[in-house]
């Protein structure tokens, strides 16, 4: 057991909002497959991803919701704000009006998550540099005024992709460290892996789940 | 399945009836969510271990349960009249915690066996506790149609706030297993579930969380339970369908697409790694042309089905075993000329051919017959677990030549 899937010590629960289309499930599967999907389908509800990274020595396991951003998902979507440990807001720089909803999807997060849930903010698209329509500063400028960790990124490319989702551990983890989130609160989003194989905690092996009944 | 979040105030719980058993009074429970219904059963005591719980943790009134009596606690009369009491304590008790509805109450009334949310928080549990460890030791992981079908069901729900909040319980524990299992089975059922008035086989379920599978193997799961297959076209290398009552492959096949008629296929529907198909004990009639989103065939397994003839496998480059035993391919007179003999006799990679069990197989010299029409390649040929002897392949390379000879002839005439 010194290697492999099953080999970490935390559970960070991610959760990936913003507009339709700005490329929600691309950053996703760009981050746990690397691979881009060109004609990636509208996402319906929810999507799921996990992937193992690795934090100061540490292996930290990332379970990723990727949400639906048409509206008429929202109901669906806003319920799984809670108990996230990070929220990445995605933005697309090619449409202001993605940008300009930005601050709508603040206020979801902010209100459905609780206060130690970091906050990364992408603008996605940065390979489509020349039909841009927000520019890096502002962008910035918002991050640094809401207190949102910000790069440009982009799904296809696979740039700055890997930052976003590792800055964003990086900081849940600091905050663990720095005892600012409690890892015993119920919505802090942050779980330890438990005990380890062939050792449970508790709870036999249900039988239901192995029979063939 | 019962969606409790969903029916909350179309619920009922009552207690209508009493059984003995050993001595012992039972009190029959019969749950209504909507249209689910379920009975479970409780004596006296059950009901007073539950009531401290609930009394110590939830708020429940002291006094509502009906008090305890030791002597003459067996007449007909007074379980009647303790009946009458408990379902009244019930129906207080579910009015009272109905929006909360803590697990000790749900385990009670056996909410965790036909209740969506409650299920899953259950097998969340598991999952988080012993995930890992099923996902190193075990070959493969059995769902039943009951859990898919709550999974399927759970990501198109708004996840209801719960009185539950240990993340041990969060749904992510389910996907994040299900996105890294990689061999499946699947066992239905038409008989109904527990108690329940729940039949297993009337529940739908998508494959889409799924993600990494490999291996899946359904047993008497009708085709029309499944309603997507998600990404297993990408990655799945072993399939098997049995007892399904399939009639044809393009049931599971093109499970998810809605016009299945050949031309507006695209690519994207192709089984891209899939290798090993069997589909034995079906009522497959005919191989359909869906054998074609199978480019990487190597193995089909056909035994058992209601097949009399082949269409055009020839596409199968790769077919290497080939089982059509137990089927119903007769004697016809020129029967070795027949299309599919030959479009078998063409697959270069084939290397197993059963046939056994089929009328054709009682035929007279039927295995040199069979052999016969592979021409140079009948030494490689094992036809029903049995390589040719060499007195067949001496009375195959006679029965050849005289074919030979024989079409010659016909095309000069």
């Amino acid at each position: 057991m010194t290697s492999g899937p099953y080999n970490y010590s935390y559970i960070f629960k991610y959760i990936i909002i913003g507009d339709m289309g700005v490329g929600k499930s691309c950053l996703l599967h760009q981050f746990t497959d690397k691979k881009f999907m060109a004609d990636c389908p509208h996402t319906i509800g929810v999507e799921f991803g996990t992937r193992i990274i690795e934090v100061a020595g540490q292996k930290i396991k990332l379970q990723i919701w990727d949400t639906a951003g048409q509206e008429r998902f929202r109901a669906v979507t806003r319920s799984y704000y809670r108990g996230a440990a990070g929220a990445l807001m995605v933005y697309d720089i090619t449409r202001r009006s993605t940008y300009n909803h930005l601050s709508s999807w603040l206020t979801d997060t902010r209100n459905l998550t609780n206060p130690s849930t970091v906050i990364f903010l992408i603008g996605n698209k940065s390979d489509l540099d020349g039909q841009r329509d927000v520019t890096y500063e502002e962008a910035k400028q918002f991050a640094d005024e809401n207190g949102l960790m910000f790069v440009e990124a982009s799904a296809k490319t696979g740039q700055n992709v890997e930052e976003a989702f590792l800055e964003t551990a990086k900081k849940i983890y600091q905050s663990i460290q720095d005892g600012r989130l409690d890892l015993n609160a119920a919505e802090s989003g942050v779980q330890h892996k438990p005990a380890s194989p062939g050792r449970p905690l508790a709870a036999p092996p249900a039988a239901r789940d192995n029979c063939a009944c | 399945m019962s969606s409790f979040v969903n029916h909350r105030e179309d619920s009922t719980v009552t207690v209508e009836e009493t059984s003995t058993k050993d001595n012992v009074t039972y009190y029959k429970i019969t749950v209504k969510v909507g249209s689910v219904r379920w009975t479970v059963l409780h004596r006296y005591n059950d009901f007073v271990e539950l009531h401290d719980k609930l009394v110590s943790d939830h708020g429940v009134a002291k006094e509502l349960l009906p008090p305890k009596k030791v002597i003459r606690n067996k007449t007909p009369k007074f379980v009647e009249q303790r009946r009458e009491a408990l379902s009244e304590y019930l129906k207080n008790v579910f009015n009272y915690l109905k929006l909360t509805m803590p697990s000790e109450f749900a385990h009670f009334l056996d909410f965790h066996l036909y209740d969506i949310f409650f299920l899953l928080q259950d097998l969340a549990k598991t999952l988080f506790l012993e995930g890992d460890n099923m996902l190193e030791n075990e070959k493969s992981h059995n769902f039943t149609p009951l859990q898919l079908h709550a999974i399927s069901e759970r990501l198109k729900m708004a996840c209801p706030m719960t009185e539950k909040q240990d993340q041990m319980y969060d749904f992510s524990h389910i996907l994040d297993f299900c996105s890294q299992l990689r061999s499946l089975n699947i066992e239905g059922s038409y008989e109904k579930l527990g108690t329940s008035n729940i039949v297993p086989n009337d529940l739908h379920f998508d494959l889409i969380p799924f993600k990494s599978l490999l291996e899946l193997k359904i047993l008497g799961v009708p085709m029309a339970c499944i309603q997507s297959v998600g990404g297993l076209r990408d990655t799945l290398i072993s399939l098997s369908v049995s007892t399904a009552s399939v009639v044809s492959l393009n049931e599971f096949l093109l499970v998810d697409i809605l016009h299945k008629d050949p031309s507006s296929i695209a690519d994207t529907v192709k089984w891209k790694k899939l290798s090993v198909i069997n589909f034995a004990s079906n009522n497959i009639d005919n191989v359909d042309w869906a054998i074609k989103l199978v480019p990487r065939l190597q193995h089909l397994s056909l035994s058992s089905n209601k097949l009399k003839e082949l269409c055009d496998i020839s596409c199968l480059h790769d077919l290497r075993v080939l089982n059509l035993s137990m089927n119903s391919f007769s004697i016809c007179e020129n029967w070795h000329a027949k299309i599919e003999v030959q479009h078998i006799c063409k697959l270069p990679c084939l290397e197993y051919l059963w046939l056994t069990a089929n009328p054709v197989a009682s035929s007279i010299d039927y295995r040199v017959k069979v052999l016969e029409q592979f021409n140079a390649r009948m030494t490689e040929i094992c036809l029903d677990n049995e390589k040719a002897s060499e007195k067949e392949l001496d009375t195959a390379r006679v029965l050849q030549a005289l074919r030979v000879v024989k079409e010659e002839t016909t095309n000069f005439a």
